[in-house]
């Protein structure tokens, strides 16, 4: 409400995404409003963390437009707070929870000689108590299992002080009752900030995410409502999961196929 | 050996280069294990070779071709590396061989006798001059002058550059400031322990290090004081049996990298758990 511009947060109009000549997104329109839960749901290699690339502007796109509060990912001093997937840094980089998280209050522009805050760290331990992570503050990030690891880099995108979040699979390997943990947590802080999720956990979808939308190289996205099992059938190439129209977010069946 | 030191002022300067190129060396190497940059940094020092063959050619100091070799082809690289889909170890491949052909070709176009190329591609620390360790000292007051004051955007860089780029840091700027550094670190290598050898002492004791720190600080430290103990440990057995010097370097990295490995699989077994 009290983010001017209609509330929207980000708005995607026919953007086209090619890697080479491979379309990867086609024609994706999304509007983004404030306090938005969308989980992104879709095959793998449909796009999704490409999708995700691009809002962040790490990904130039072919056509079309993103913009952030009105202005594209380049030119944006919006805070994002990405959680991406754990391929994208070593594992066993010497590094404590600590130093992961702090590494989000880092200024965008290079100081010298900079050190941070006793109010920085003051605010990295209040993050990592809100996350739960405090105990752990002092391991090496080599030594986390999925589920602290997942959070510690949730706790970092926190420490950029986001207006939304962005995260790409959060409990890809993490174990059940982690990610009951994770999605709990993402949805006590969506009373706050929005947050957009790329899952394959269809079942996170069903009880914690407000709205859905499913990706395959096209965007199939209605707001509030739930997914048909027609889209999705469509989307994924088989029918794998009904989510009821008008009764949003209730997986009422088994799903069977690949997720 | 402390003998010779206090007598030959050549083993007084190869002591003093061990020491300082040690210092660029732990914390350099450090940045080339964490970011995987061993085969970069072997193509620049085999390229650095063309601009040595050049130096003879045109009749220059052949160190300053190096430099001017290396930190052109580290540019080069890191445009290589921007480009997401084209083949870089095959590109990085080829260029390693092809700027060392390229020195021999200028060496045999020079007139004259062919020089000995041996110090150039194996090292020769009891060779070290004065201006040589003026030049060292320079590079590693540069070195870490650049490390100690950009240290938190360093560290933010080299364990994730895609959020360090989310966060808007010049990751572009680092990298290539990085890279210039490595480039200078390597030509000031050469003239301890050569063209060749060179990839060991950089590797070693980063790769020794990370067994035993927790921050990126820590490694860079026990890099640079592992480095310092493989020079002179070399540098003594080379004097004291007669031996080259580089190669006696590079086989005690080398040696105290096995014995590293082996300490910490026998310690693995012992404690499983972690």
């Amino acid at each position: 409400m009290n983010n001017g511009i209609d509330n929207k947060v980000i708005e995607i109009k026919n953007l086209y995404v090619y890697y080479n000549d491979y379309c990867a997104l086609s024609n994706i329109n999304l509007t983004v409003y404030d306090r938005d839960f969308i989980g992104i749901i879709g095959p793998n290699g449909g796009g999704k963390t490409t999708l995700l690339k691009a809002i962040l502007g790490l990904i130039k796109p072919a056509s079309g437009t993103i913009s952030i509060f009105g202005k594209s990912p380049a030119e944006s001093d919006v805070p994002v707070g990405y959680v991406p997937q754990f391929s994208t840094f070593e594992k066993d980089f010497p590094i404590s929870v600590t130093q992961v998280v702090m590494m989000g209050m880092l200024p965008s522009r290079t100081k010298m000689f900079y050190r941070f805050s006793k109010e920085d760290y003051m605010e990295a331990e209040k993050i990592m108590k809100q996350v739960e992570i405090y105990d752990i503050r002092d391991r090496q990030i080599g030594s986390l299992s999925g589920g602290q690891l997942q959070r510690a880099l949730i706790a970092r995108a926190l420490a950029v002080k986001p207006k939304f979040l962005l995260l790409d699979e959060p409990t890809a390997s993490v174990d059940t009752n982690s990610k009951i943990h994770i999605y709990d947590l993402l949805r006590m802080l969506n009373e706050e900030i929005t947050i957009i999720v790329i899952t394959h956990d269809l079942g996170a979808v069903s009880s914690h995410i407000k709205t859905v939308g499913c990706l395959n190289r096209e965007l199939y996205y209605h707001g509030t409502s739930g997914l048909e099992s027609s889209v999705i059938a469509q989307v994924y190439g088989c029918p794998i999961d009904l989510i009821a129209h008008g009764v949003p977010h209730r997986v009422f069946d088994e799903h069977k196929g690949e997720s | 050996m402390i003998e010779a030191i206090l007598n030959y002022p050549f083993m007084r300067h190869a002591l003093i280069a061990s020491i300082l190129a040690s210092i660029a060396c732990g914390i350099i190497g450090t940045i080339i294990v964490e970011k995987k940059l061993v085969m970069m940094c072997g193509s620049i020092s085999h390229i650095s070779f063309g601009g040595i063959g050049l130096g003879y050619f045109l009749g220059f100091e052949p160190i300053y071709g190096a430099l001017v070799f290396a930190v052109l082809s580290a540019l080069g690289i890191s445009v290589v590396n921007r480009k997401s889909h084209t083949k870089k170890d095959v590109i990085m491949g080829i260029f390693w061989s092809a700027g060392m052909a390229l020195g021999v070709l200028f060496i045999s176009f020079t007139p004259g006798y062919p020089p000995d190329m041996s110090s150039y591609l194996f090292g020769d620390i009891l060779t070290v001059t004065a201006a040589d360790l003026v030049i060292t000292g320079l590079l590693v007051l540069l070195v870490l002058f650049v490390v100690i004051s950009l240290y938190r955007f360093l560290e933010a860089y080299m364990f994730d550059t895609e959020f360090s780029e989310v966060l808007k840091i010049n990751t572009r700027g680092i990298e290539i400031l990085l890279y210039i550094l490595l480039a200078l670190t390597i030509v000031v290598l050469i003239k301890v322990v050569g063209i060749i050898l060179v990839i060991a002492l950089l590797t070693a004791p980063p790769a020794i290090a990370r067994f035993m720190s927790d921050s990126i600080k820590k490694e860079m430290i026990i890099s640079v004081i592992l480095s310092t103990i493989f020079c002179l440990a070399g540098l003594w057995l080379s004097y004291e049996l007669q031996i080259p010097s580089g190669a006696t370097i590079i086989m005690t990295a080398a040696l105290s990298y096995l014995i590293a490995i082996i300490i910490r699989k026998r310690g693995r077994k012992v404690k499983p758990e972690n």
